[in-house]
Parts: structure tokens; sequence; C-alpha cells
């Protein structure tokens, strides 16, 4: 067992939380997500005035000039932000019978249905129509299986490249699929539009094939490897990456990430399963989520041997945490959804996020009606951190942002101790790859950490 | 050994002031330039806005008006377009007034709309009296000038047309308020335009540069405080190199006193030198513009680096005070 335990991360101060390691201490404050490297002292001193109370607290923060910091005004709930990223279930239906699946088989608890052309189209003309020149915006395809339509994907994808090129516009694009359908005409696509390709894979032959097999119960791993093999071999501008839904399991992940890693995947990334529909056996429980924490840290020392080498090693959680850590990002959402991202529906319903396509919890209008504003404003409102009840005094919150806003919804919030403590071990991480690898924080332009 | 707060991320390396460091070590709370580089101040081109008259480029104080003399000079060195264009000796007679107001063209001039060139100022000078007018010896009046800038601003929509400017109707050796004159001269003067006309295919365009009637070689620059090494010793204005350490290798001493040096001192001797540009022991401009960077010491904690890292980081002094 790794020494990262929930006692180690538990909330103690809102303000404030101390990662030390055997060789540094560092020190978090959650306003602004600013870290400092502290000596032994200054951590002791932390430590004694936690005990000790607010008081203390707030005196030692003037001692060290740390009250001085301006204070990040997020309190307020954005009004009517701009939509930066739509996604289209532009196939609400599957081939494959995943037990755990947000989506109930693809279908969403409904009939099967393709989304039509103009619903495809009408969803990024609101895209496009509100964006200025030189904005970067995204268009993502999901389902479902998105490649069960593939005629409406591919022709949304081309008129929509046309158009944001016509106006000016910065546009990517981006896929998540099962993979078992990618045909070479798909590819070239992919790869003329520079797609984010996401592929989801759960583990090896065998684990794989009995988390995602077909509908009939075969396993889908051998097809889709035939399938994008030809796209990992072929990534110029588009990437493909690999994404692991950790389902109890499926909790060997230094060998699955290995794999894939070799396999010549852009970056792997993992999931965990918080919020199965009814009562799948694959929603991960406590003592799972504590194995899968000390996984993701294997890896993660994988990771920060190869970076210490000049390596790549595109463990996506990581490198992402990286990312945002380096930076200090400092969220009051876990996620643009209901902000300046929706999805859209194959009816043409607009809902907060993929995962709320055809669930009231998330509806925010339609295509037809136009975004529902006061839908959205009341979404934004209840969905801000400060209104989350166990978060408002927890260190990570604008780190995490208060959780992805369906599982917190449908299940609750089972994963914090995970999520503190893989937020704790990449604080330590990266102390340390700040001397080891410097290379990773090069500049706040330039993107060194992007995979490749 | 003092406490290490080291700031690590982005966020962090943004937003912290290390102890001791005043608030305009800040890029958020530093006063800095508005000229990028200070390449220029446009402001001069008060100077010459007034055609046939110069005026000082702070005050309303005509300096002179345009003489040939002066375009004698300007032919002697080949300025196109200057040489050309002679100043008017008709205005002689305004040499040593000073400008009160400017209106509109006169035709449309509604009477009230001409616009002071200053103000009085006023304030508190001690906390018993309130506010007063604030005059000094050099300035009896307490005159304050408009920025120039914002009183270009206020009458670029009359550039080409005769404007009315009113003076004193006498020489004035001290500035005076505008309101304060019962019967000012009123002359009609045509205002230049701020950027250069030129005629393409017989119709005049603006070209995107200021126009050459209303600086010569230099005037531009002339009022910057360059070279910038200067800032070292001048400039108490908070511009950025006015940001740096004063008193250090502070020692107490037994009596409470405290014992240090002034940074810019040649020899450290403990004994504070007080600023004198004159003084021998401190260092002076031309040292400062010719090895800045070898004279002046980092400061680590107060103190004087004892040298220099192989990658050009002041070595701390830590011997014990």
């Amino acid at each position: 067992m790794s020494a990262i335990t929930a006692s180690v991360t538990r909330p103690r101060h809102p303000a404030l939380h101390l990662v030390s390691d055997a060789d540094r201490h560092q020190l978090l404050l959650a306003d602004g997500s600013r870290i400092f490297e502290i000596d032994q002292a200054v951590a002791e001193a932390f430590t004694a005035a936690i005990e000790q109370g607010d008081e203390s607290v707030q005196a030692l923060l003037t001692l060290h000039n740390l009250d001085m910091l301006a204070p990040i005004r997020d309190g307020d709930q954005p009004i009517e932000p701009p939509i930066r990223a739509i996604s289209l279930a532009v196939a609400q239906k599957c081939n494959l019978g995943c037990s755990y699946c947000y989506a109930k088989g693809g279908d969403f608890g409904g009939p099967r249905k393709n989304m039509p052309l103009d619903t495809a189209l009408a969803s990024v003309e609101l895209l496009l129509s509100a964006a200025k020149p030189g904005e970067r915006l995204n268009l993502a395809f999901l389902g479902g299986e998105p490649l069960a339509n593939r005629a409406v994907l591919h022709e949304a994808t081309r008129q929509a490249a046309q158009t944001a090129r016509e106006r000016g516009l910065d546009l990517g694009f981006s896929i998540t699929t099962n993979g078992t359908l990618v045909t070479a005409a798909d590819i070239d696509l992919f790869e003329t539009h520079g797609f984010a390709v996401t592929v989801s894979l759960d583990g090896p032959r065998d684990t794989h094939d009995a988390l995602r097999p077909f509908k009939g119960g075969a396993g889908s791993f051998d097809r889709i490897m035939a399938n994008i093999t030809p796209a990992l071999a072929r990534q110029g501008r588009m990437q493909v990456s690999a994404r692991i839904t950790v389902t109890p399991r499926n909790l060997a992940l230094s060998a699955t990430l290995d794999a894939f890693v070799a396999a010549g995947f852009h970056s792997v990334g993992f999931s965990p399963m918080l919020s199965a529909p009814d009562d799948s056996p694959d929603e991960m429980a406590a003592e799972d989520l504590a194995i899968l924490l000390d996984q993701m840290i294997a890896c993660g020392a994988v990771f920060e041997t190869a970076a210490a080498a000049g390596r790549r090693y595109p463990f996506a959680n990581l490198l992402n945490a990286l990312k945002e850590i380096h930076k200090g990002t400092h969220r009051p959402y876990a996620c643009g959804a209901g902000a300046g991202y929706l999805a859209v529906s194959a009816d043409g319903d607009l809902a907060a996020c993929h995962r709320f396509v055809g669930d009231e919890a998330g509806a925010m209008g339609d295509l037809g009606g136009g975004l529902d504003r006061a839908a959205q404003a009341a979404w934004l409102a209840d969905r801000h951190v400060h209104r989350q009840t166990p978060c408002r005094d927890c260190w990570a919150r604008y780190l995490c942002g208060g959780g992805c806003h369906h599982e917190v919804i449908h299940r609750g919030r089972p994963a914090c101790d995970f999520i503190r403590g893989w937020l704790h071990y990449s604080i330590a991480a990266y102390g340390r790859l700040r001397l080891t690898a410097p290379a990773l924080f090069g500049s706040a332009q330039s993107r060194p950490m992007s995979a490749r | 050994m003092t406490d290490m707060i080291k700031p690590q991320n982005l966020a962090a390396q943004l937003g912290y002031r290390g102890r001791g460091n005043p608030p305009n070590s800040h890029p958020v709370s530093a006063i800095s330039n508005c000229f990028p580089g200070l390449e220029f101040d446009f402001r001069a081109v008060w100077r010459r806005m007034l055609k046939g008259l110069v005026l000082s480029e702070n005050t309303n104080f005509v300096v002179q008006p345009g003489t040939s003399s002066e375009a004698e000079t300007d032919a002697k060195v080949s300025i196109p377009n200057l040489v050309a264009e002679a100043e008017d000796p008709s205005l002689d007679y305004l040499k040593g007034h000073r400008l009160l107001y400017i209106g509109p063209p006169r035709e449309s001039l509604g009477g009230t709309e001409k616009l002071p060139i200053s103000v009085a100022t006023s304030g508190i000078a001690n906390p018993q009296l309130g506010t007063q007018p604030l005059g000094t010896l050099a300035n009896p009046n307490g005159v304050s000038f408009m920025e120039w800038s914002n009183s270009f601003a206020r009458i670029m929509a009359w550039q080409g047309q005769k404007v009315t400017c009113y003076f004193t109707p006498k020489p004035s050796d001290t500035e005076v308020l505008p309101e304060s004159v019962a019967a000012p001269l009123i002359v009609d003067i045509e205002l230049r335009h701020f950027f250069q006309q030129t005629v393409v295919d017989s119709v005049t365009v603006q070209l995107p540069v200021i126009n050459i009637e209303l600086a010569r070689p230099g005037e531009l620059s002339q009022g910057l405080c360059s070279p910038w090494q200067n800032d070292y010793r001048e400039c108490a204005c908070y511009y950025w190199a006015a940001s740096r350490p004063d008193y250090v290798n502070i020692e107490d001493t037994a009596t409470g006193e405290s014992r240090g040096d002034n940074w810019m001192s040649k020899e450290r001797t403990g004994e504070y030198i007080l600023d004198d540009r004159a003084d021998q022991r401190l260092l002076s401009y031309d040292d400062l513009f010719r090895d800045w960077e070898g004279k002046l010491r980092f400061q680590i904690d107060g103190r004087d680096a004892i040298g220099i890292d192989k990658d050009g980081r002041g070595i701390p002094d830590t011997r014990k005070l």
C-alpha cells in the first residue's frame, strides 16, 4: 500500500494542504491553487497551527506574506457563457453490450436512433454562429457508437470544417468510439480534420472482452485493434488515445498502460466507473478505489522514472494533473458541462453534457427553441462548488471542482478520498519532477506536456 | 536561517511577493511606463501645435514666435518640408505671453466653449487648514497644467483650422490662472494637423506618422529620462529601476540604532551616505552608464551577495551577523 492514505489527505483546513515526501515539503493554498516549497520548520509550524485552529493558521499566513495574495473572485456563476464545445449523440445505439454503460447499451434507455443530418448541421450552426473569428471551438461525436451513423458524421464534419474556415474560426474535432466500426475512410476523415480520437479499451484482450463484449457476447478486442492499428500508424494531424474505464474487474493498471503505450497510443488514461446504471456489479466501491489509487501511483512512479530519463511515457492522468498543477488551475466547476459545453441528442434536445442525453436532470432546451437560459442559470447556480456541502471545506475543491456532475447527481461523492489521494500524489510528483524533469515545465506559452 | 517559502507553480510565482519587497515589485501593482521602451513622448508636439508659435513644452509660456532665422537653420540641415514652413514673424509680439485658453474657430465660437489650458492647484498642505490653493515661490498662483495628451484630445476636431487663442495681455514671468485675466489678448492661429498629410491623386490623405512640422529631430525624445541607467539614480516616481534597494547590509548596534550601507556606495563602510550625485563616495551617473552590471550588487536577504555562481545567481552571504 502507498503511504498516501485517506488519513494523510483528509481535509484539515479549507485554506491549505501540506504535501510532504522524504525530500521536500509543499504547501498548497486552495484559493488560486498556489503551490510553495517550504522547509521543515515552516511545515511543522503549519501542522501545529492547523491543530490550534483558524486564528493560528491566519497568523502564520500573515507572517509568511501569504495573506496578501489576491483572492480569486469566483463566487458568482457565469452569466450566459458562450458555447465553446458541442457534442452530438449522432447515434443513440451501439453494437457493444458493456454492463456499466451510462447510455444503457447505447440507446440511453429509449428506442435506438440516428441523428438526422439537418439536426447535426443545426447543432453545428448553434456552435459556430455566436463565435468570433479566431476563437477555438470543439465539435465532438459521441453516442452510443457514433460510427453507427457514419454518413451524417462524415458530412457534418466536412460542412462544419468548411463553414469554420469561411468564418475564420479555429474548430477542432473529437470522437469517442468503441473502435469496432472504424474503416479506412474514417481514418482518412480523422487525419484530414485533425481529430482527437479516443478509443474505449478496458485492458488486454481477456479483460477487455469480459467488460466490453459485442451484444451477442463475443469479444471485441481483436476487431478493435485490427481496425485502429492503421490509425495508430498514421497519427499526423490526428491523435489516437486509449481510455480505460476502471471497474473492480480490471484494476491491473500498469500492465494495461504499458501495453497500450507500446501499441502506439498518443496517450492512455484511466477513469473509474463511479455511477453505473441500475445494479451493475461494475461500480467501484471504496476498497476498489483504494486499490485504484495505489495502481495509479505505481503508474506515476514509472512516469517519473521515464521523465527523469527524458523518455516519453504518455500516462494521460498524470500529464493532465501536472499541467493543471503547474498552471495553478482554479476551477469552481468540475468541467464546462452546461456552461461552455452542451450535448445534443439525436432528436435535437440540448443537455448539459453527453451523459445527460435523455436525462431531465441536465435538460437545457432544444435546437428549435434554443438554449434554455433559465435552466442553464439554475444549473450553474446549483452546480457551483461553493454550493456543494462536503466540498466547501475541502482543500482540493478548486482542483477538483466538485466532481463529475453526472456521477454526483446519480450516486453522490464516493470517490473523494481517491481524488484527494491522486491530487496529493500529483503535487508531490510535481515537486520532484520540477527538479528531475524540468523540461516538462518549459514555459507557460509552449505546451511541453502535450504528449507529442 | 530564515524560513523558506518558495513559490513553485505559475500561479504562486505570479501572485507571491517575498517578505520585504514593496508593492511596486509586482507587475499588477507597479506603476510602469505607458510607453514601452520609452521610444518617444508624443506630448512634446505641444510646443509647435500652434502654427507660428513655440511654447515651452510643459507650460503655456510663449518661448518665441517662429522667425525666419529658424527657417534658415532648418535649411542648413536640409529637412524637407520644414524648410518651406516659414513661421509667422507677425506673431513676434506674443513672446513672453502666456496662453490661457483655446477656443473653437471664430465662426463657430459660441462664447463659452473655450477650454482652459491650466487649472488651480489645491490640496491639503497642513491637516489643520483643510483644502487651500497650493502655491510655491516659483508658482505663487498655484497653476497646474493639463495633461497635454488630454488637452490635445479636446481640440483634435479643429485640426487644420484657425482656432481662437487667448493670451495674457502682457508678458508674464509667473504662471497665471486663466480666469484671473479680465481682458485677454485674442488671436486666431492655425492648429496644425497631428498626423502628416499628403496629397494622392489630388485627394488629401493622412499618413500614420506624426506631422513633421510638429517636432524637430530629437524633440520627441528629449524629455525622456534616457539613457535608462539614469533611473538607478533618478526617477523617484517609482519607475521600475527606482524599485531598488537603498539601505543594505543592515546590522543592529548595542545602542538600538542600526548601521548599514547605501546600495550605491563604492565602499562598504557600514556608514550610510546620504544620496548626493556629487559625492565621490557614491556611484556616479557615468559609473552606471559604463558598468552598472559590474558595480551594482545583488541583494539577498538584505545583504550584498558575495559573488555570482555559474548559473548567474547571486551567492548569499551566510556569515553570522
